[in-house]
């Protein structure tokens, strides 16, 4: 077989691969959304779930635990996270230390999030005696944020060319002045990947929240803004079901009539939200990134 | 062949830059300088005085130790895990090489440019302000600290009307003199440039040799360089490397018309590096 012939050849199979990948991707956004799309109306985004006898109602608690976990644990996997990834890419020796702590973050980003879930069900929800809240599921899912973010943000650091620090050192600058102000900007775009890979597992987690923020959400006063008020959306002390686990509870154990109808509007609902929020924050990053970076 | 390059150093030297007959002022001193990577002995017991207002050319064959040496006097080989520099580097009295000296003050005062144009992934403004700002230069003294260091390396017209703009949509001769700028800036007494335009074409390259005939009213410049002719258009003393050791420093008329050394005349008439 002549060079060509082969090159032509290995072409074709990545184009069919790369084609592949698309097309169980669009297929199953497409069905998702074929499913669930008529489902969606307004009472569906704004309404508390219906009686069980009457069934119908919305998932807005549900769609609002969601998102509201999300901030509750970006706000926890955030600072520790880059804090650590500071730490691994700038500050830490190589040695048997270093490598015990790789080791370390391994072992936690492979863990299964059922076996998280129990950790967190013994040591956030029993141990602390919050019962079933939001915080222990912010910190279920934090102990598995943590290893990706840490991870992240030390590969993005490290991408940052070593002669920016050189540059920036050589002009009587200090190491951190130089992490906060020459390579925290710079690696900005690979911190908002990990972000995002982040913010996904929030969403889509299921198993480590079934015994840490619970299966339920309590019925919620939207207008009550007192974190400390049991009703209040914002009491991070109470027990909430997100989407994910709405869905699989929807689906596994209840008796609603139109529980199918409900599952496949929440999963829509589920894929736009990601969406939504996958596009904005890598606009909100690119826009941040250009503003530091004077880039056009 | 030999005696005619010789002879082309001699006359480029005495067209271009006659020998000032300047009185000799120490600026920094450095005694008794070695280095070592892990158990390479990389810079072997240096003596080398740099002088006032005066541009000294490091040269010598790839790894003879001479970027080594320049790093050892802005304290840059503190940020190598392995490195270790013994010795005395002394400015105004002072011993620099002491791990007491807060490596970073020193550094303030010392300016550094590398082989590779460098600039900052800021603006064109932002390189120059970045530094000084946080030593506390006010918006208005950043922004004639901009003017001014712009204006000293010949950017100033070239880039005025974007200082806003990205300081990588410059060209690579424009971003050496942006870093020059921008070290500069701080108002250093000793300029350090590695190799400044060995990435560079050859009108950059003159451009930046202009630069540093310019810029040798004002401080006191060290430059490593590969090209042997740029040595003899540009400095006033040449130091030659080799293996670690310093083999000869003297005038630069001195050590390119009159080597004292067989190995300084062997590398000058290109049998080795």
């Amino acid at each position: 077989m002549n060079a060509k012939l082969t090159d032509r050849i290995a072409t074709i199979c990545f184009y069919l691969i790369a084609f592949l990948i698309l097309s169980v991707l669009a297929i199953l956004i497409g069905f998702i959304l074929y499913q669930g799309l008529h489902v969606i109306d307004w009472t569906f985004i704004t309404q508390p779930p219906g009686s069980i006898l009457t069934g119908g109602g919305g998932v807005a608690p549900q769609l609002f635990n969601s998102f509201y976990l999300l901030v509750l644990t970006m706000l926890i996997t955030i600072p520790i996270g880059l804090g650590g990834g500071i730490y691994m890419a700038e500050y830490a020796k190589p040695g048997k230390w270093t490598q015990m702590i790789r080791l370390s973050i391994e072992v936690l980003s492979s863990l299964p999030s059922i076996v998280v879930g129990l950790f967190g069900l013994l040591l956030f929800v029993q141990l602390t005696g919050w019962g079933f809240s939001l915080l222990s599921g912010a910190l279920a899912l934090s102990v598995f944020n943590l290893p990706l973010m840490v991870r992240v943000v030390e590969q993005a650091i490290s991408a940052v060319p070593k002669e920016q620090t050189e540059a920036s050192l050589a002009l009587g600058v200090t190491h951190w002045q130089t992490i906060m102000k020459v390579i925290l900007p710079a690696a900005l775009p690979g911190i908002i990947t990990g972000f995002i890979l982040a913010s996904g597992r929030v969403f889509g987690e299921a198993a480590a929240l079934l015994f840490t923020a619970g299966m339920t959400s309590p019925v919620l006063d939207f207008t009550n803004w007192d974190p400390s008020s049991p009703t209040s959306p914002l009491n991070p002390l109470r027990p909430a079901s997100t989407l994910a686990v709405h869905i699989w509870k929807i689906n596994s154990e209840s008796i609603v009539s139109d529980a199918s109808k409900i599952a496949a509007g929440s999963s829509a609902l589920l894929i736009i939200g990601v969406l939504i929020f996958n596009l904005s924050a890598r606009f909100l990053g690119q826009w941040f990134y250009k503003k530091l970076t004077s880039t056009r | 062949m030999t005696s005619q390059a010789v002879f082309q150093f001699q006359t480029a030297q005495e067209n271009i830059h006659p020998l000032p007959q300047m009185e000799q002022v120490t600026q920094l001193e450095a005694k008794q300088v070695n280095v070592f990577y892990g158990s390479k002995h990389a810079v072997k017991d240096i003596h080398l005085s740099l002088y006032k207002n005066s541009v000294t050319a490091f040269i010598g064959p790839s790894g003879c130790g001479k970027s080594t040496f320049l790093r050892c006097l802005n304290r840059m080989n503190d940020t190598i895990p392995s490195a270790k520099v013994t010795g005395e580097i002394m400015i105004d009295g002072i011993n620099m090489n002491q791990s007491e000296l807060n490596a970073t003050q020193i550094r303030r005062h010392i300016g550094m440019v590398f082989q590779k144009p460098n600039p900052f992934m800021k603006s064109i403004f932002e390189n120059i302000a970045f530094a000084p700002r946080l030593y506390g230069a006010s918006k208005a003294e950043c922004k004639q600290l901009v003017e001014e260091s712009l204006q000293k390396v010949g950017l100033w017209d070239e880039v005025k009307d974007r200082l806003h703009h990205s300081a990588l949509e410059l060209s690579g001769g424009q971003q050496q003199r942006l870093c020059i700028a921008r070290a500069i800036a701080m108002k250093p007494s000793i300029i350090l440039l590695d190799e400044p335009t060995s990435a560079l074409d050859p009108i950059s390259t003159s451009k930046i040799e202009q630069l540093i005939l310019e810029l040798k009213k004002d401080f006191t410049i060290a430059i490593v360089t590969h090209n042997m002719q740029q040595a003899a258009r540009i400095s006033d003393y040449t130091a030659f490397f080799y293996m670690g050791d310093l083999i000869e420093f003297n005038h630069t008329n001195q050590l390119f018309h009159q080597p004292s050394q067989q190995a300084t005349i062997d590398y000058l008439t290109g049998r080795f590096g």
